[in-house]
């Protein structure tokens, strides 16, 4: 059997992606009207002979993850499982834990997916070129183009072109080393649990060295116990193989690619994942129709079936409106994702936003933000990983209204940033607003 | 002259050298190197080039030219000679054109430079030119406040498409609001004193002088004359019958209750009345000080630091024709210099204002003038006033303009002849001016919107936003404060206030 692994992490993570992110796990959060491990799943069943997907991560069963997964469950038809770690065992600990899980029933290969990247993801060619050019005890790695610049903020792969084998793998080097860098996506042989098991044992060596130097009264420190039980991914396991000749890159073609990190990320995403259902679910999308009570549509729009659109509304492009939202009379959005349950009262104009879950946004109010995407001048160019503060001043970004927020009539919200349950009295603009 | 000669040398870009090879050619020394030395004027070179030696100039045209240069090179010898001494002196040039002398400063910042330099920048900057500071106005190197600008600058850009008499408000041009209420008083014959003719004026006031069956004269002044010299330019006009005549100061809006004036006037006999009103920032102008019994003016005081009263001139005066004896033809100033003699002759009274007033000169003090302006309306004529379901508060419409649905308009709006509101607008405290066209779901306060303008859909504009003529703002923009000037396409968003050409 074909398996894929899916690594969601923790709470720990994801903190870049707040206010969003405080009530909900990351991969949760819907982009194009679906989570963004939905769609990671959606690409993994592009594969045929795939038959079962387990999601390691140190979240505790919540009730939307396990939600999530009932309903994967039963539209998807095929295995999916929530592994839990008991703690954060970084990003490849979780493979070897549960490496008797991974290795029951199967066949060859397995495909190990970062939760938190989204994209057109050619899996079945890499499948047939793993099959073909490395072989049952090689490894693959799935591989894009960058700018020279911001290489530096990803993982990066020096390869053979003509062998495609990975010679060398840094992550987030400070000097310049290639412009092909990691998605994220990897497929192991089963020779991947030796290398685990090796590369736990030497690290349970190193911290029982460090012991012996240490006072006893620091052992039985938790911080140092995780430490001993983590293994990453990247800088344990791929840097430690490149090579070796058993590691191999398949490169994507320019199709689309990114890493979700912050709000600007999701927006840019969203956007993406609307232009691919036109090829591949283009059912999803919302129809412009002369029909008389229908609201305008320009471009790719996502509405669910539950939402509520006024006929004067314009809605598009690239916008996502989630399950129970009501668009008044006369509201415009633009580029945009609004989550469930949602008021957007009449005459409002929504661009370059996220509204949150149960949020309320009174009539002729403006809520806008800025995109950061990526120079369309530099081919390969990615979306920027800006820090959130710049020269002292808030930097202008997406707007981000955290849920059950109450926003009033007639004012501005410019490139700020709301945090949940907030009933807001005025204009603001370029601010965080606790 | 030498004042055309000094314009010339004034020119930052001037350069004597390249004048003199343009006209005569040149004259390599003999040292073989490039630079040329302004010689004997008659000194014709091998290049072509050189106007002098065109076929077309013929010897009399020569000796002209000749003449011009030797002209213009002994002043530009002594105007150089004056500026080193100056500088020896230690008084420098203007660091932006390094032409002309240092001749005023800016308050609050007192940055120093020409006043050449410092009226191009006004006409499209309010800032300083070395540390951004707003600027309030210019001082001379005494400290006396200047004029600079002219032409009714504080209302651009709606005066630079239209004289600021003509401007509307409150959906009737500003100086008829004076004129009516001054016909209504009896008044047979208004005179104009502007320092700009423009064609639109001369025409328009033909028209209302036919309409309303009175005089209107137009008295221009070819050089500055300051707030009084007018009154001495039009003197045989005030002169005539004896009888005392108003001085308005066009920007002043109030209930003109011009009769009382008279009749207070004639009461004390004196030979000037000025109007006189309550504010609450007195120190922002200045204030009188005066009898609360007669109404005799002992003095006034410039900006007082420290609580001295809180009425101030109101722009509004009546005077005897006596009053021209005091008044000059030369640049003089009323408040300055003819006030204090007049009240030092105890010949000067004040007459308190009630009701309301404003100075609408400015964009912020128009909008505010607006909102008083149609309070007045209210309790004097309310049926002038729209009363429609959308409308909320005092507001103005013109019967020709054509408001949506689901608008809602007010408080405080008017809406000028031909105006189009679409659906689902929301207008407050705006003046929208003839002709214009406001798309659907738009959102505006406390903006000025000038004639034939257009606003896309779902636009903010806010925080005293002025358009001038034919401006286009395209939908889903945002306007914070911005002055358009006209005829100008507005395709991003103005987050924070500034000026755009």
């Amino acid at each position: 059997m074909l398996k894929a692994v899916i690594l969601i992490g923790g709470p720990q993570k994801g903190t870049r992606f707040r206010p969003l992110s405080l009530e909900m796990p990351k991969h949760l959060f819907p982009v194009a009207g679906y989570p963004i491990i939905h769609h990671l799943i959606e690409s993994c069943i592009k594969v045929s002979e795939l038959r079962e997907i387990l999601l390691i991560g140190s979240y505790q069963p919540n009730e939307a993850l396990s939600r999530f997964i009932a309903n994967a469950q039963q539209s998807f038809n095929i295995s999916i499982r929530y592994l839990q770690e008991y703690t954060s065992l970084g990003t490849a600990g979780g493979i070897y834990h549960f490496r008797d899980l991974i290795k029951s029933n199967l066949s060859e290969s397995f495909f190990v997916i970062n939760g938190d990247i989204c994209g057109d993801l050619p899996l079945t060619q890499m499948l047939e070129f793993h099959r073909q050019h490395v072989g049952g005890k090689g490894f693959t790695i799935l591989g894009t183009e960058a700018t020279e610049k911001q290489s530096c903020n990803y993982g990066c792969i020096a390869w053979d072109k003509k062998t495609n084998e990975v010679k060398h793998y840094v992550e987030k080097p400070e000097t310049f080393v290639s412009t092909t860098i990691s998605c994220g996506v990897f497929l192991f042989s089963k020779g991947i649990f030796q290398i685990l098991s090796d590369t736990y044992k030497k690290n349970q060596q190193i911290y029982k060295d460090e012991c012996s130097s240490e006072p006893s009264f620091l052992i039985n420190d938790v911080t140092r116990y995780e430490t001993r039980e983590c293994i990453r991914l990247e800088k344990d396991v791929i840097a430690k193989l490149a090579g070796t000749g058993q590691l191999f890159i398949y490169p994507m073609s320019d199709k689309f690619w990114s890493s979700i990190k912050s709000a600007g990320s999701v927006i840019y995403a969203n956007r993406h994942y609307l232009e691919m259902y036109r090829m591949y679910y283009p059912e999803r999308l919302a129809i412009n129709s002369d029909v008389k009570n229908t609201p305008t549509i320009i471009g790719d729009v996502f509405i669910h079936p539950t939402a509520c659109v006024a006929p004067s509304a314009v809605l598009g492009p690239n916008v996502s409106i989630g399950h129970d939202v009501s668009v008044g009379t006369g509201v415009r959005i633009r580029e945009s994702i609004i989550l469930g349950n949602c008021v957007l009262q009449d005459h409002c104009c929504v661009l370059y936003s996220i509204i949150g879950w149960n949020s309320t946004i009174g009539p002729w109010t403006r809520v806008e933000g800025t995109p950061s995407d990526p120079d369309p001048n530099k081919q390969f160019s990615k979306i920027e990983q800006d820090s959130l503060f710049h020269d002292g001043k808030l930097h202008p970004s997406i707007t981000v209204i955290g849920n059950n927020v109450s926003v009033p009539g007639e004012v501005i919200l410019l490139n700020a940033i709301v945090l949940p349950h907030k009933e807001l009295g005025s204009s603001s603009k370029n601010q965080i607003i606790l | 002259s030498s004042r055309v000669c000094n314009a010339i040398h004034y020119e930052a870009d001037l350069d004597m050298n390249c004048l003199h090879r343009l006209l005569f050619g040149y004259e390599k020394s003999s040292d073989n190197d490039d630079r040329y030395h302004i010689g004997g004027a008659t000194v014709i070179s091998q290049n072509t080039f050189a106007l002098i030696s065109q076929n077309e100039i013929n010897s009399s045209e020569a000796r002209e030219l000749d003449e011009l240069f030797k002209i213009l090179l002994s002043s530009y010898v002594t105007i150089k000679a004056e500026i080193e001494k100056r500088d020896k002196n230690g008084q420098s040039l203007c660091i932006i054109c390094c032409s002309h002398p240092i001749q005023a400063e800016f308050r609050p910042c007192a940055h120093q430079a020409c006043i050449s330099c410092m009226c191009h920048h006004l006409m499209t900057n309010n800032e300083c030119f070395f540390c951004k500071t707003i600027i309030r106005h210019a001082v001379d190197l005494r400290g006396n406040i200047i004029e600079i600008g002219g032409y009714g600058t504080r209302l651009r850009p709606l005066t630079l498409t239209k004289p600021k008499p003509l401007v509307e408000f409150c959906n009737k041009p500003m100086v008829l609001h004076q004129i009516e209420a001054l016909v209504q008083a009896g008044v047979d014959h208004v005179i104009l004193a502007v320092s700009y003719l423009s064609d639109m004026l001369q025409r328009d006031m033909e028209t209302e002088a036919k309409r309303l069956h009175i005089t209107i004269t137009i008295s221009q002044e070819t050089v500055p004359l300051g707030t009084a010299g007018p009154l001495a330019l039009a003197r045989e006009h005030l002169k005539t019958d004896n009888e005392p005549f108003f001085v308005l100061n066009s920007d002043v809006i109030c209930e003109f209750p011009f009769g009382e004036i008279i009749e207070f006037h004639k009461k004390h006999g004196h030979e000037g009345t000025i109007v006189i009103t309550k504010v609450e920032e007195p120190s922002k102008y200045g204030v009188v000080v005066y009898e609360i019994n007669t109404g005799k003016i002992q003095r006034f005081v410039e900006k007082p630091r420290e609580y001295v009263s809180n009425k101030i001139n109101a722009g509004l005066y009546i005077f005897n024709s006596s009053i021209l004896e005091r008044i000059q033809l030369k640049p003089t100033s009323i408040e300055k210099e003819v006030f204090p003699a007049m009240a030092k002759d105890e010949e000067l009274y004040a007459y308190e204002l009630k009701g309301f007033w404003m100075d609408v000169g400015q964009p912020k003090d128009y909008l505010t003038g607006m909102g008083l302006y149609l309070n007045y309306v209210r309790h004097s004529n309310p049926d002038r006033l729209s009363h429609e379901t959308c409308i909320v508060g005092n507001v103005l419409i013109d019967s020709s303009a054509r408001i949506g649905e689901r608008c809602r308009i007010g408080p405080n709006v008017v809406i000028g002849p031909n105006v189009v509101v679409e659906d689902g607008v929301c207008l407050k405290n705006c003046t929208v001016l003839s002709d214009s066209l406001v798309k659907s779901h738009s959102w505006i306060a406390n903006c000025i919107i000038g004639w034939r303008c257009i606003i896309g859909q779902w636009v903010r504009m806010e925080n005293t936003t002025v358009l001038g003529l034919d401006v286009v703002v395209q939908d889903e923009l945002f306007i914070n404060g911005g002055t358009i000037l006209p005829h100008k396409s507005i395709s991003e968003s103005v987050t924070e206030p500034k000026i755009l050409i």
